[in-house]
């Protein structure tokens, strides 16, 4: 990466290797409060979402999954039981925090032993080549500094045959819809992650983000352009949310 | 979403029963790691449940092979599925029977334990009042939920008789762009009718 080019961190304009470590404060921040704060702000509908992504996902019994930034691991444990115990899940974040709740959580659940833990940048993923049936990022891609070269080696730890799914916030589709989600985005979700989480600048960061992410047939190029084939996307929520889904053929 | 919706409380609602039960994990341990689906055939929808130690996972699309299959209409299957009725039911079995028969006992034998969590919430008298009343209501209610469910079948047995099939759909929509394709040759003809 040069080290002189810039990227945004949420409306801000920042140096591109600042980048992760900000991202890595919002999230040592929020860890501990996340899944309570994902209800909320969500009103539980992001379990609605994951859902469909698992259904979309095409995972069965002996495949092998990367749930990357799985942080708590919502994804990661139905895997576990989707791909039973001749296949295996792995469940990577960069943030050591998210990845010490999110196995905290699994070993409640009894999941331990059936899950690996890696903690892993998304740019530079160290897997072998061709190891995953399929690869799931939800609401983490948006957070990486540099998005095609993320995509670039997601394509190259996927098996020929395996799939990509994405889910991420995205553009509504509806303009009322649009001035609602806005409203909500930047005057009532950073005073619930205050009221919450005693936290209002993490939340003020997830809004920005979410708009400087690129749009729904933005990132279905830029899938094209990483390799994948067959992409597409689905708008959940009025495409407040969606999933795209490309193929490494 | 609505599908997402009604799946996942179906799945909550399961698996609060399962939890209510101390017994529910000896129930499930035969039948953990295991994949049925059911086909309802009258509307037509297919459902998995994916089984682990602790809990039972629905899911309506999945692409790998099923461990045993249950075929049939819903009163059917609700009747298999019932000590009582079970021997009358018409259903269709595939694939490992033994499962279907743990999946059986899973229903006859799970009885939770809904008295020490109502009674937190309303208090023991009333939950000892309520307890009482299910139990007299307990020889009318299974003659409520067979007309419930005859009434029920019927009903989505109409509805899927009376909705648009997707063969019906596309021929209608091949016969609307067929008709729009003719409204734009006549226009066309009308233009060059009207040039001077």
């Amino acid at each position: 990466m040069d080290p002189k080019s810039t990227t945004h961190f949420g409306f801000q304009d920042i140096a591109a290797g600042d980048k992760a470590g900000k991202v890595a404060d919002v999230f040592h921040s929020v860890a501990q409060k996340y899944d309570l704060m994902n209800d909320l702000m969500s009103f539980g509908i992001h379990r609605l979402w994951k859902r469909f992504t698992l259904e979309a996902s095409g995972v069965r019994r002996g495949h092998r999954v990367l749930d990357l930034a799985g942080g708590t691991g919502d994804l990661a444990a139905r895997f576990a039981r989707m791909v039973g115990p001749e296949g295996s899940v792995i469940l990577a974040d960069i943030n050591e925090s998210m990845l010490h709740t999110g196995r905290d959580k699994l070993i409640d659940q009894g999941l331990a032993g059936k899950i690996g833990f890696v903690q892993a940048d998304a740019e530079n993923l160290p897997f072998a080549s061709n190891s995953f049936d399929c690869l799931t990022i939800a609401f983490g891609l948006r957070n990486v500094t540099d998005k095609d070269a993320a995509l670039r080696s997601m394509f190259r730890v996927l098996k020929p045959g395996g799939r990509l799914l994405i889910l991420e916030f995205s553009q509504p589709t509806d303009a009322m819809l649009a001035k609602a989600y806005d409203f909500y985005s930047f005057k009532v979700l950073p005073r619930m992650g205050q009221l919450v989480a005693g936290d209002a600048d993490s939340y003020r960061y997830l809004a920005e983000s979410i708009r400087m992410h690129p749009a729904q047939d933005a990132l279905k190029t830029m899938l094209d352009d990483a390799g994948f084939e067959q992409t597409e996307y689905f708008n959940l929520t009025g495409g407040i949310v969606a999933l795209h889904r490309g193929y490494k053929l | 979403m609505l599908r997402e919706l009604s799946l996942a409380s179906a799945e909550q609602l399961l698996n609060q029963l399962l939890k209510l039960d101390t017994e529910a994990c000896d129930l499930l341990a035969p039948l953990a790691g295991k994949i049925l689906c059911l086909r309802l055939s009258q509307p037509e929808f297919q459902l998995y449940l994916l089984f682990s130690h602790h809990r039972i996972d629905l899911m309506q699309q999945y692409d790998g092979v099923a461990d045993a299959g249950i075929l049939g209409e819903v009163g059917q299957l609700l009747d298999f599925l019932r000590p009582a009725t079970r021997n009358r039911a018409q259903v269709t079995l595939s694939g490992d029977l033994e499962l279907i028969q743990h999946l059986q006992r899973l229903v006859f034998e799970l009885s939770p334990d809904w008295q020490s969590r109502v009674s937190q919430v309303i208090g023991e008298p009333l939950t000892a009042w309520l307890e009482r009343r299910l139990r007299q209501d307990r020889q009318r209610l299974p003659r409520h939920l067979q007309w419930l469910l005859q009434t029920l079948t019927e009903l989505l047995r109409d509805e899927a008789q009376l909705s648009v099939g997707q063969a019906q759909l596309a021929s209608s929509q091949r016969q609307l762009s067929e008709l729009r394709s003719q409204i734009h040759q006549i226009e066309r003809r009308l233009a060059r009718l009207e040039q001077p």
